[in-house]
Order: structure tokens, then C-alpha cells, then sequence
């Protein structure tokens, strides 16, 4: 490439982040003058020099909002890049640990139960949630001298155990808990400086600790026993390193709410822009995060006056950033970076007989009894044969049908992803797939006045192949390189997210009832439906061996797995087509269940099946039963009330992985 | 004893080839040179001489910047991977610590250019398994994960792994640079065999100039990306060429006992 071909390449490459910062400058100005009224800077001290309401809105309310959101933005930015640099996944951010839901879970909790509580402040609450949550997750991963794979499990774990506790309880007192949605999604208001001031101090020795640590900490980038040799101590640093984005995730969480993406989207720019060392990623991310977010929150003012409702910060941070993501990753020259294995010590396989068969009856055991017992009218447990069962099977087949259809297929979905980017986090969510589905179906249901199933099934259809589009169009280039998938179905996810999220807090009814869907659910499903899911289901398993054959040798690296004859373009774009598609379908027809495709592949691992062909088999059925047991769990505990699949799916699986993972960590360490 | 190579057929070859990375170093430069069935040749050079390089141009991971490679007289880029992998096998410099495989496990990965995504391990595919398990002496380390041998273990089982693969070209990256030397010089009987007997074309990167004199039919010099030597053993294990080759001052002897050129360092 000749050097004027590459200073264009790199102006290019630079013009997103320098657009960020003046789109950031302009909205800025352009909210500032909405309320002040005028730019000229006389206008403006005179204003701020005065003591009536107006003046009052500019000095207590607009300037510590817009100081807040830079701050915010870099401590959450901060957090971010220090738990991508120890847990070594691109994937990881603020809420990876779940203290962000933790916050959350506690206000819910509060909120319905111990409203007086809610005297000694939000915040307080909040950021005791969040340590209580982060407590917890050093304490499992402790043993394993915190493994990053045992941390971000765990982490996972708990995050989505809590979101699904809060969404649950948030669809049955959902009046009394829509405050929480607009700080759920970030609230940056402000009335004061009282806020702003102790969370800028804590902010500032957060950062100001870390990037003095930054030099010590790169000693993670080396194995642990280089490490060790040259003198440090793995197992602190992660913890030193750990505590530190905790403190930081915590405090900011507490002050202004949760804000999603701004953590993975700050230390994701800084990486595409080639910044290496740890202090500069340190650095460079703060600057992007408190960017990003003044952006997006100045962005929210300014809409909100233009729009009539509240719209939370949050949601614009994924409108913003995802498209910033995604038109890095197009100018991303296509080299794979090298990915990093994170995995505990591998334990000998036991696709033996046994272990197989002890998963088949478990399955079998969960899908009889889903089967046969319920509850009659009067609330009371029985096991329904013959008559009672006929009376009910129009209703409980297809549903039961459903979960198991829709389970398999997302379970094969995540242990593709998993295994094609030898990353944990992955899930068919990943894909953002599931994410064009739901805007898809948001698109028709406020477009069309009452639309019928099969045109919601359809918007949702073209939303979900729009997406698959999109992120085949964006990796190509790259041969469908894991790291690149990846960003960018998060890319793309967050966008969509954002656009949810700016619906949910508007309040509008239609909104709500998608609330329910969005958690993945089997109500109202027919028999015709319910077996279009499972013939996809059933003609899917056939070609899993094949695939199989790949996903061994992936984990062999690149160029081994070239060398011994795949093409690795063509077979990392058959298995993303092939999982995205049994995304899309069980998606459309259930809903987002991503549950089932990041926990069954775990799930399955766990059990002992190691090898790709008994893994993924495994994992379908796993998420089968998971599934078919949620949806039951989920209609009969609070009979007549319905908790959907996917969140009951959370809340029984958390707890069974968390032992699991506690055995795994002894083993680890 | 130089023997008439040249009525073997070519089997891989580069035609003035070129190799310039995004960044515009060019890491090899003008090379023709042609490997033939039956012919063990050894890449011989100093550290950044370009033979990795070469090596991966040869086994398709690289494509030129400018110039052919072929197989067979047809470009190596026309081939679809698995045809290629039937009849090209490369080993890396640093396979990887083969994720959480046993031997024979890693070893039956090596036939899948035979039987493809579709197919199950036959009888054929079995067999090969086996004789490239009893080849590499890795018999008693069968059934050990391959990530818990030592580095030389672990590379006679990345070695294994081609030999199972049973390709007609092997190209392979300092394939015994962590082998003791009584295992160096059985893998070197045991590639020189395979030459011999199943007329294989075996392309190694080898450091040790003794021993690519010792075993192979014809050395390859790179220094600086150019191609300064390509010659049989007894024109290269001269005092002069060697100080071109490796920058050293280094007296040949022949071996007290079987004949063979010695290269001693004269420091």
C-alpha cells in the first residue's frame, strides 16, 4: 500500500472518533442554547450570575448534567477497558459482572417491599445492591484465583439471574415500578451539584489508581506463569484490577442509573484505533466514554424537548454508538487478531455412554412431567391424564412444543458461536439477530393499527434478515473473523436496544405488552406454529455432524485448521448463516430466548461433553429441557399469572450453573 | 555424492516469487526454485532470512505479491482447501499446544481432508492413524492430553499429525528445533526414509546446516529474502559459502566415520 493510499486509509479511520467529539461539541451548544436561550458567552454569564428559575435551570441543572455525563462516561469507559484487559474478552464491560442488575434488583426489591427504606436514599440502596452483587461474584470466582473464564461465567450468571428476578417482577407491579425503567436506562438530571461533586471525586481516584497501576497491570498480558516467574502476582492483579471497575461501575450506577454501552463501546473505539498499552487504552477510552455519553445525554435534551417525553440516556448511547461500532469495524483492515485462550485446564471427555444417557433421561423426566402435571381451576396441583389432559392439550401441547423447539434450536445457535469464536459470552444474542426481530415487530406493531400474528411474524422476519445481512456485509472482508462477528452483531444489537429502550420508558402501552415477548415467551402459541418451529428443529440435527467436524478443529487456531484443508472463509459463513437462521426463526415465533443459547452450551460443557459433536447435541437437548421446564415453571408457580420462559429459564438455571461452576473453580485452582 | 535430481518430477515450485507485506517490507524477493517428489531439501538461513515465509507461500497461507507458486505446474491458489490439503500437508513453527486433545485424537484430525465434513473414520483413515503413531514412537503417549507432554512430545505429535495426513508434499517449519538429538535424528531417519521408500517431497526449515547436510538431497540458502544458494549438500558445505550463507567463519571436515561434511565453527 503506498504511504498516500495509508494517510488516506488513516484520515478515514480517524474521521469517525473526530466526528463523535464534534457531533458531541454540536449537540452540546445546540442544547445549551435551547436553554439559555442564546450562545453569545456574555449572555450566558449573565444568566448563570442570576438568581431567578432560569437561572437556576442553567447552574443547577444544565452545567452538572453536562459535567455528570463526562464524568460518568469516563469512569464507566475506565471500568470497561480494565475488565476487557483482565478478563481478556472484548466482550466485557461494566455490567459484565452484574452490578449494574444488582443495583437494580436491590431498588426493585426496596421499592415494593421496604418503601421507607427508600428514606436513607437511592443511592445508598443502589450501590448496596451493587456491592452485595460484586461481593458475591469475587467470592465464587475466589477460588480459581480468578480465572477470567470462572469471572465472566459467574459474572453472567448473576447479571442475568437479577435482570430476569427484576423483569419478572417488574411485569407483575409494573405500575409501581415504571419510575425504575427511566433510571433503569440512565437518568442524568440533575438539581444540584450534590451529586456531581463526591461521584467526580470518586470518579477521578478511581481512574487516577488504575492508570497509575496501568504499568504493573500489563503484567496480565503474559501468561500466569511467566507472570509469576518475573514476580508478580496474577491472582491480585485480577482482583486489584476487578475491585477497581467495581468501585467505579458501583458509584456510577448508584449516582445516575444504568447506562449500557458506553463501558464496551469507549474501550472498543480505543482498540480500533490501535491504542496497545494499558495506560493509553486507560486513557483514550475515558476521553471516548465521557464523549460518547455527553453526546448521547445532550442528544436526549435535546430530543426530549422536540419529543414530549422522557427519553433516558441510555438508549441513545446504543443509537449512537452502534453505528460508530459498526463503521469502524467496515474500515478495520482484515487481520484477525489472535484470540486468547482463557479456558481453565481441559478435563479428559466423558462423552461416554453414561453421561449421555443421564442427560437424555433428565430431559426425557423434565418433558413428561411438563406433560402431565398442572393445575385445575382452582389452583390445585394434579397430575392430568386422559380426560383432564385433552381438555388442556390444545393449549399446553403447542407450548410445550414450542419451548422444546425453540431451546434446541437457539442451544445449537449459541454452541456454534461459542465454539467458532472460543468466547464464553458469546450468544445467539451476539448476533443481533434477535434484536433486528423485536424491531421489526415494533416497526409493524406502531405502524399498522392492530396488525394479525402472521404480519408481526412478518416485520419481525425482515428485521431479522436485515440484520443477518448487515453483519455478513460488515465481516466478509475479514472472512467472517470471530472478534469482528461479534462487535459487530453487539454493534447492531445495542442500536436496536437503544430504540427499544427509548419506547419502553415512553410509557406507550403497545410497549408494554412487548415487554412481555421481549422476554421470550411460548403465550398464545398455536399447533401451527409451534410445529413450523419444530420441523426446523428436527431437520436441523441431521446436519450437525457435518458441522461438527469444523468446530474440532476451530479450536486448533487458523492456521492449523487451514492447513488440514478448510476453508475457512466458506465454513465460518455456512455456520454463521446456519446459526442465525435457527436464531431468527426461534425468535420470531417465541421471542428473544437468548437464555437458552448462552447457558445450554455451558450447561453441557459442564456435564462433561467436550468434543463438538456430543457438545452441541448435548446442549440441544439441555436447552430443550430448560426451556420446556421454564415455560411450565413460568405458567404453573403463580397460576393464573404467566412469567415468561425466558426469565423463569434465568432464574432456575442460575443457581444450578452457579453450583456447577463452584465445582469447576475447585478444580480449577 | 551428488545425485542427479533432476529426472524426478517437480512437484512444488515458485516461480520469481515476491512477498511485500501491507506495511511495503518486502520479506522475500525474485525466488525460483523447484522441490521435487523423492527429494528431501532443507531451507537453510540465517533468523528473518524469509524460509517461514517461504514455507507458507509454498503451503498457500501467504499468496505472492508478485510471481506464481505452483503444485503440480497449476497455481497453489486455484486448489479448493481440501484438494489441497490431500496433497500438501504444513506444520507450523509453533503449532499451538493442541487445545484439549489427546494424541490420538490430535492425530485423527489429521485426516480430515479425507473424509471431509461429511465422512466417518474408515478403515484407510484408521490405519494411517496407526502407522503414524508407531513412526513418531508416540505408542505409550496415546491416550495423554497433548496439551500436558513436553515441547518435544508435543511436537512429535504435531509431526504425527502430517505423517497421518499423508500427503504427498510435507512442508515443515524447524520441525525438530525442541527435540533431543536422538530424537532429531529419528525424525531425520524417518522423514529421509519416507522420501525414499513413498518418493514423498519433504521441504524442512532446519537451523542445524550439519545436520540438513547429513540428511537432505538439496539445500535452499535464503539471506536477506534473496535466494543466494540452491545446490546439493557438497556444493554448499564449502568454507566460502557458508561465510556468505551464515556470516561465520566455519572449517567442513569429513565425519571421521561415514564420510559426510562437517561444519565446525572456526571461533
Amino acid at each position: 500500500m503506498t504511504s498516500q493510499a495509508m494517510r488516506r486509509h488513516a484520515i478515514q479511520f480517524h474521521a469517525v472518533p473526530v466526528s463523535l467529539c464534534i457531533l458531541a461539541v454540536l449537540l452540546s451548544l445546540l442544547s445549551l442554547d435551547i436553554e439559555a436561550g442564546s450562545l453569545s458567552p456574555a449572555a450566558i454569564f449573565d444568566l448563570a450570575a442570576g438568581s431567578d428559575t432560569r437561572s437556576l435551570l442553567l447552574t443547577q441543572g444544565w452545567i452538572p448534567r453536562f459535567l455528570i455525563a463526562l464524568v460518568a462516561g469516563a469512569g464507566l469507559a475506565v471500568a470497561g477497558a480494565l475488565f476487557q484487559h483482565t478478563l481478556k474478552n472484548p466482550l466485557a464491560s461494566p455490567s459484565t459482572l452484574g452490578l449494574a442488575g444488582g443495583a437494580k434488583l436491590a431498588l426493585t426489591l426496596v421499592t415494593l417491599y421496604v418503601p421507607g427504606a427508600l428514606a436513607i436514599g437511592q443511592e445508598t440502596i443502589a450501590l448496596l445492591g451493587a456491592l452485595v452483587v460484586g461481593f458475591l461474584v469475587f467470592a465464587l470466582a475466589r477460588r480459581s484465583g480468578f480465572s477470567p473464564l470462572i469471572v465472566i461465567l459467574t459474572g453472567m450468571i448473576i447479571a442475568l439471574y437479577c435482570g430476569a428476578v427484576t423483569t419478572a417482577l417488574a411485569i407483575i407491579h409494573h405500575e409501581w415500578l415504571k419510575s425504575l425503567f427511566i433510571w433503569g436506562s440512565g437518568d442524568l438530571t440533575q438539581d444540584g451539584w450534590y451529586i456531581l461533586e463526591p461521584l467526580a471525586a470518586k470518579v477521578c481516584m478511581g481512574a487516577a489508581l488504575a492508570v497509575a497501576l496501568a504499568r504493573p497491570l500489563e503484567m496480565l498480558n503474559l501468561s500466569d506463569h511467566q507472570a509469576t516467574v518475573l514476580g508478580a502476582s496474577p491472582a491480585r492483579m485480577r482482583l486489584l484490577c476487578l475491585l477497581i471497575g467495581c468501585w467505579l461501575t458501583a458509584t456510577i450506577v448508584a449516582a445516575v442509573g444504568i447506562i449500557g454501552f458506553v463501558g464496551l463501546a469507549g474501550p472498543a473505539i480505543t482498540r480500533m484505533l490501535g491504542f496497545r498499552r494499558l495506560r493509553s487504552k486507560l486513557l483514550m477510552s475515558a476521553v471516548f466514554g465521557a464523549v460518547l455519553l455527553c453526546a448521547a445525554d445532550q442528544g436526549v435534551q435535546v430530543l426530549s424537548g422536540y419529543i414530549g417525553t422522557l427519553v433516558p440516556a441510555g438508549a441513545l448511547t446504543g443509537i449512537l454508538g452502534g453505528p460508530l461500532l459498526i463503521i469502524m469495524i467496515r474500515q478495520l483492515r482484515s487481520n484477525s487478531q489472535p484470540s486468547q485462550n482463557t479456558s481453565p485446564a481441559p478435563e479428559p471427555d466423558q462423552s461416554n455412554i453414561r453421561n449421555h444417557l443421564r442427560v437424555l433421561a433428565g430431559v426425557l423426566l423434565v418433558i413428561i412431567g411438563a406433560i402431565l402435571v398442572g393445575r385445575d381451576i382452582h389452583g390445585d396441583w394434579q397430575l392430568q391424564l386422559g380426560n383432564a389432559l385433552n381438555t388442556v392439550w390444545p393449549w399446553r401441547g403447542p407450548r410445550i412444543l414450542g419451548a422444546m423447539a425453540a431451546g434446541t434450536m437457539l442451544a445449537i445457535a449459541g454452541t456454534i458461536l461459542q465454539r467458532m469464536t472460543a468466547n464464553p459470552m458469546a450468544s445467539p444474542e451476539s448476533l443481533g439477530v434477535s434484536a433486528g426481530a423485536v424491531i421489526g415487530m415494533i416497526a409493524i406493531v406502531f405502524l399498522i393499527d392492530a396488525p394479525t400474528a402472521w404480519l408481526q411474524i412478518s416485520g419481525a422476519a425482515i428485521g431479522a434478515f436485515i440484520t443477518l445481512g448487515a453483519i455478513f456485509a460488515l465481516t466478509r472482508k475479514s472472512g467472517y473473523a470471530p472478534e469482528r462477528i461479534l462487535i459487530a452483531g453487539i454493534a447492531i444489537g445495542a442500536l436496536f436496544d437503544g430504540f427499544i429502550a427509548f419506547l419502553m420508558a415512553g410509557g406507550d402501552p403497545r410497549a408494554t405488552r412487548l415487554l412481555a415477548w421481549n422476554s421470550g415467551s411460548t403465550y398464545g402459541l398455536g399447533f401451527d406454529r409451534a410445529s413450523v418451529l419444530a420441523i426446523i428443529a428436527v431437520s436441523a440435527l441431521p446436519i450437525l455432524p457435518a458441522f461438527a467436524r469444523w468446530l474440532n478443529l476451530f479450536p486448533l487456531g487458523p492456521v492449523t485448521t487451514k492447513s488440514l484443508g478448510v476453508d475457512l472463509s466458506i465454513s465460518r459463513g455456512v455456520m454463521l448463516m446456519f446459526a442465525s437462521i435457527l436464531t431468527a426463526a426461534a425468535t420470531l415465533l417465541v421471542g428473544p430466548l437468548s437464555f437458552a443459547g448462552l447457558i445450554s452450551p455451558h450447561l453441557a460443557k459442564l456435564a462433561g461433553l467436550r468434543h463438538a459433536l456430543p457438545h452441541t447435541v448435548g446442549a440441544a437437548l439441555i436447552g430443550a429441557a430448560l426451556m420446556v421446564a421454564a415455560d411450565w415453571l413460568g405458567r404453573m408457580l403463580f397460576f393464573p399469572w404467566e412469567i415468561p420462559a425466558g426469565l423463569m429459564a434465568a432464574i432456575i438455571a442460575g443457581p444450578i450453573m452457579v453450583w456447577l461452576l463452584m465445582r469447576v473453580g475447585r478444580g480449577a485452582s | 555424492m551428488a545425485m542427479d535430481l533432476s529426472d524426478r518430477p517437480a512437484v512444488l515450485g515458485m516461480q520469481k516469487a515476491r512477498f511485500e507485506t501491507a506495511r511495503g517490507v518486502t520479506l522475500l524477493d525474485n525466488i525460483s526454485v523447484t522441490f521435487r517428489a523423492g527429494c528431501l531439501t532443507a531451507i537453510v538461513g540465517h533468523n528473518g532470512s524469509g524460509k517461514s515465509t517461504a514455507l507458507k507461500m509454498l503451503a498457500g497461507l501467504n499468496k505472492p505479491t508478485s510471481g506464481a507458486v505452483t503444485l503440480d505446474g497449476n497455481d497453489v491458489g486455484r486448489f479448493s482447501a481440501r484438494e489441497f490439503a490431500k496433497s500438501v500437508a504444513y506444520l507450523a513453527q509453533d503449532p499451538g499446544h493442541g487445545a484439549d486433545y489427546t494424541v490420538e485424537e490430535l492425530i485423527a484430525l489429521g485426516r480430515y481432508p479425507w473424509h471431509g465434513p461429511f465422512g466417518r473414520l474408515r478403515e484407510r483413515d484408521k490405519q494411517s492413524i496407526e502407522r503414524a503413531i508407531l513412526l513418531t514412537g508416540l505408542e505409550a503417549l496415546r491416550k495423554r492430553a497433548v496439551s500436558t507432554l513436553s515441547g518435544g512430545e508435543r511436537q512429535r505429535a504435531w509431526i504425527a499429525v502430517t505423517l497421518a495426513q499423508q500427503a504427498s508434499c510435507l512442508l515443515l517449519d524447524e520441525p525438530i528445533s525442541a527435540l533431543d538429538l536422538s530424537h532429531q535424528y529419528e525424525i531425520l531417519l524417518l522423514l529421509e526414509q519416507l522420501c525414499k521408500q513413498d518418493g514423498l517431497c519433504i521441504v524442512a526449515v532446519l537451523h542445524d546446516i550439519n545436520l540438513a547436510a547429513r540428511f537432505a538431497d538439496h539445500i535452499v540458502a535464503l539471506k536477506g529474502g534473496k535466494l543466494i544458494a540452491d545446490a546439493p549438500p557438497a556444493t554448499i558445505m564449502q568454507s566460502d559459502m557458508l561465510r556468505d550463507i551464515f556470516g561465520m567463519d566455519m572449517l567442513v571436515q569429513p565425519h571421521p566415520t561415514n564420510g559426510h561434511p562437517f561444519a565446525l565453527a572456526n571461533v
